[in-house]
This record gives C-alpha cells, structure tokens and sequence, in this order.
C-alpha cells in the first residue's frame, strides 16, 4: 500500500515534470526572438540589475531616486563652486587695488601680491573640475535612464509573452520585480518606458566605440 | 594689452566664468559669452568678435556643428577658433579639425596652456 502510494506520487511527480518541461517548451517558443537581447543584456548589466529594478517598481515612473540624487549633487556642487568663485574674484580685485596702492619700489610686496595672485588663479583654473565631474555625472544619469527604460521594455515582453502565469512571475522575480506592484502597473496601463523616454535626452550616439586617447601634448604635435 | 574680442562658447557658466577669468588675467578684457552655438552665431552678428574660444559637448548646437557652420559663412571662414573641451580622443580631436577648428585643448587647461594657444594662433 504504500510502496503504491509512493508510485502515485512518483507518477504525479513526473507528470508534473511533464507539465513543467511542455511550459518550457512553450516559453522557450515564446522567448527565443529577445532572448539573445535579454542575455547579452544581462552580462552588461547584472551588476546594476537589483538595484535597478527595484528602483523601478518603487518609483513606479518616476525617475529612480538616484538620477534625482546626481541632479541635487550637480546642483549643490555648482552652488558651492559658485561661492568659491565669488571669493577668489574678490581676492583678485583686492589684489588689483592693493597693487594700484602699494609703493612701486617695494618690490617685496609686488613679489607677495603676485604669488596670492597665482594662487588665486590656480584656485579658479581648479574649478574646472567641477565642470568636468558634472558632465560625467550627467552622462551617468542618461545610461541610468537608458538602462531604466530597457529593462522596462525587457519586464513588458516577459509580461505580455503568453506562457504560464507561474513560469513568467519567476522569470519576473528572478530580476527582483515586484510582481504585485508590477501587475499593477500594467494593468493600470502605466507606461513608464514611455515617459521615461519623454523624460530622458536622446542617447549620446557621438561616441559609440573605444578610440584612441590623446593627450594635450599629442594635439600640440598635430597642430604644429 | 589686447586687441581682441572673444567670444566664449560654453553650455557651462562656470566654466564660461573660468575662461573670462583666465583671459582676464592674460590681458584680453573685452568678451562675450554664448551656451551653444546658436547662441554664438547671435553673438557674431551683434558684435565684433575676432577670435572664438568653444565647447564641444552643449546643448542645442554642439560646437563642431557651430563651427561647421561658422566655417561655411564667407565672412567668418578665417575666425580664430580654439576648442576647449573634455573630449580627448584621436578621433574627436581629427573630427575638430575638419570642422575647421584651429586647434585644441583638453580640459582641464591651464592659463599657460590658454595664453601660448593664443598667441600661436594669432602669429
């Protein structure tokens, strides 16, 4: 009796199989047109995929939080180099009015006013930095909304592939999607990759492949 | 100290400021500024500039694509250009000069670098 009840659940077990490899089948048919998108994908962007998602559902179209972050980071570092500026400008102009002032024959304190000069320069040739960090921060936020939006568009294709509701939510967690508020969002036709492509620039397509660096001595050489 | 009359061209105030700055401090006080291209192109009708300091990356109208422009207009075909910007790569600096840039620099610059670009271009 219950080396039959054994059998049974043995026969049960390899039907689910069955079941289990025939939805496979049927989600392999379904996959196989992205699938080659969705792996190359994945190596490119595992690392970021948690955190990614996540910050998908939980923003539920919005922009991630963390692109808001690199806006109020740009921002508040642009005010702060804006305050440096303003300081070192006003160096500069009481070094201008000291110079106008000072005794031409006291060739110390020329020698002095010129080196706070030089380093009131070098303070502001510095800023440059900020500039610099800032387009790289921008850029930083249009791959995170470049990424956002593909992953969106990979979640909507699982979503909408007629396979089994069980086989597509796993596929769906294993990416760290919140099913329920996912289910959400497409049922109430929310389109966020459609916003967020209203939201984001265009993708930089000025540079598509690694070249060649070089450095200001290299473009000296080529202007002559 | 200078004759001349510089138009900066730059989507960055600070870095706009620091280049004011700088050529300041290098003697060459009379300037204006622009945040793109199209910006610039204004700012050339409306003043007389004869020597042109630009960006690359800006919104709008990049700099190579004003400078393209610039350079396809008789009246500015000879205009000073220098390019001041981050990109820093071989193809990007061959690209500059097609577009008829006079030379170029890599952020980020100093003064010196700044005043012997300069001068090479208007010897």
């Amino acid at each position: 009796m219950g080396s039959n009840m054994i059998k049974n659940d043995d026969y049960g077990e390899i039907l689910t199989r069955i079941k289990q490899i025939k939805s496979l089948f049927a989600f392999g048919e379904g996959i196989l047109p992205f699938l080659e998108e969705l792996f190359v994908f994945l190596k490119e962007v595992s690392p970021l995929l948690n955190d990614v998602s996540e910050s998908i559902m939980n923003t539920t179209g919005l922009m991630p939080d963390a692109a808001n972050e690199l806006d109020t980071a740009v921002a508040e570092t642009t005010d702060a180099t804006y305050q440096i500026m303003n300081r070192v400008e006003h160096i500069m102009s009481q070094i201008d009015s000291l110079e106008m002032a000072q005794n031409p024959d006291d060739t110390e304190a020329s020698q002095m006013l010129s080196e706070i000069r030089t380093d009131a320069m070098a303070i502001m040739t510095a800023l440059q930095f900020h500039d610099i960090v800032s387009q790289k921060l921008v850029h930083v936020r249009k791959v995170m909304a470049e990424i956002q939006q593909k992953m969106l568009q990979l979640f909507t294709r699982v979503y909408e592939l007629h396979i089994e509701e069980e086989i597509k939510e796993n596929i769906l967690t294993t990416f760290g999607v919140n099913i329920e508020k996912f289910h959400k969002i497409m049922d109430t036709k929310i389109h966020v990759d459609h916003r967020l492509t209203a939201d984001s620039p265009a993708p930089n397509t000025e540079k598509q492949a690694p070249a060649a660096s070089f450095n200001q001595d290299d473009i000296d050489d080529l202007f002559g | 100290m200078s004759n001349l009359f510089i138009l900066i061209v730059d989507d960055s105030p600070t870095m706009r400021r620091i280049i004011k700055n700088t050529l300041e401090r290098l003697g060459h006080r009379e300037s204006v500024e622009a945040g793109n291209g199209k910006e610039a192109l204004q700012q050339l009708k409306e003043h007389p500039i004869n020597f042109v300091v630009t960006d690359w990356n800006m919104p709008e109208m990049n700099g190579l694509e004003f400078v393209t422009e610039l350079r396809a207009t008789p009246e500015y075909e000879a205009l000073p250009v220098l390019m001041i910007t981050t990109r820093g790569m071989k193809d990007d600096v061959l690209q500059a000069v097609q577009a008829g840039v006079n030379n170029y620099i890599v952020k980020p610059f100093t003064p010196e670098t700044l005043e012997q670009k300069i001068q090479k271009l208007l010897s």
